[in-house]
């Protein structure tokens, strides 16, 4: 699978990687922000944009991850429901045949010509 | 749930729009919070639009906490449904819980009211002593 493939794939996990990342760089200039000015006034905008934007974008990033893994789970499923129902219609395909053979053997056995 | 009436997705319509509805509300509510700071002079008022801003990422937490609860129990819901469907199958095939035991051979462990055939697995390596069924309810596992 080629990097683009992968990409158009995973689109989910792909952008909670980026979300992270930004929650990151957000927490770091929030934090350089903070540490620059002795006065808490001017150190409070920080706190809330780069502090909780920080953490809504980390937030955002865990919640995109979690819910792909959810997703993938939910495809699985559909495949195994697939995979269950069509090996159960196999096997009433072949009850239904075994017991087409089997009448038509008792009405031989009694001489009586099958209908085709 | 059979994969005819089973959605694409986990969640449903409701579900989607709370998610959107709460993030952007957090969203929302987390800007406004950082231009009210912005232009605030002293700490005190600050304060003021530090909570706001907390408030706003706790909505935009609920709701998606409430996406992810959502998504697990849908998950799980159709796991069940799913091992139900194996199961039923595998009831129709063999009714009862009988044991593969063969033995006509019947046995009772020394004060116990059930008979057993000599080859069921509730009495395997243990002391018994030949019976028979008059008077004694029969094992639910070999079925004698």
């Amino acid at each position: 699978m080629d990097l683009m493939t992968r990409a158009r794939t995973q689109w989910d996990r792909l952008l909670a990687i980026m979300f992270a990342i930004a929650g990151a760089v957000v927490l770091a200039t929030g934090w350089f922000g903070v540490s620059g000015t002795a006065y808490p006034a001017e150190q409070m905008p920080y706190l809330i944009s780069a502090g909780l934007g920080g953490l809504f974008l980390l937030g955002v990033s865990a919640v995109l991850w979690l819910s792909a893994d959810l997703h993938d789970e939910w495809r699985k499923l559909d495949r195994i429901e697939n995979a269950v129902l069509s090996a159960r219609a196999d096997a009433d395909q072949i009850i239904d045949k075994t017991q087409i053979i089997d009448e038509t053997r008792e009405l031989s056995a009694v001489g009586v010509e099958a209908p085709s | 749930m059979t994969s005819s009436n089973a959605s694409r997705l986990a969640w449903r319509d409701g579900d989607i729009i709370t998610v959107a509805v709460t993030t952007a509300i957090g969203l929302f509510v987390l800007i406004g919070a950082w231009f009210g700071a912005s232009g605030s002079g002293s700490v005190s008022q600050q304060m003021g639009w530090l909570n706001l801003g907390v408030a706003g990422v706790t909505v935009f937490a609920a709701g998606n906490a409430l996406w992810l609860l959502r998504g697990r129990r849908a998950v799980g819901e159709r796991r069940a449904s799913l091992v139900w469907l194996d199961t039923d199958e595998d009831e129709q095939a063999a009714p009862s819980r009988a044991v593969a035991t063969e033995s006509s051979h019947l046995v009772c462990i020394p004060g116990a009211a059930r008979v057993h055939r000599a080859d069921c697995p509730l009495v395997a390596d243990k002391h018994v002593e030949p019976a028979d069924m008059a008077g004694c309810r029969p094992c639910g596992v070999c079925t004698p």
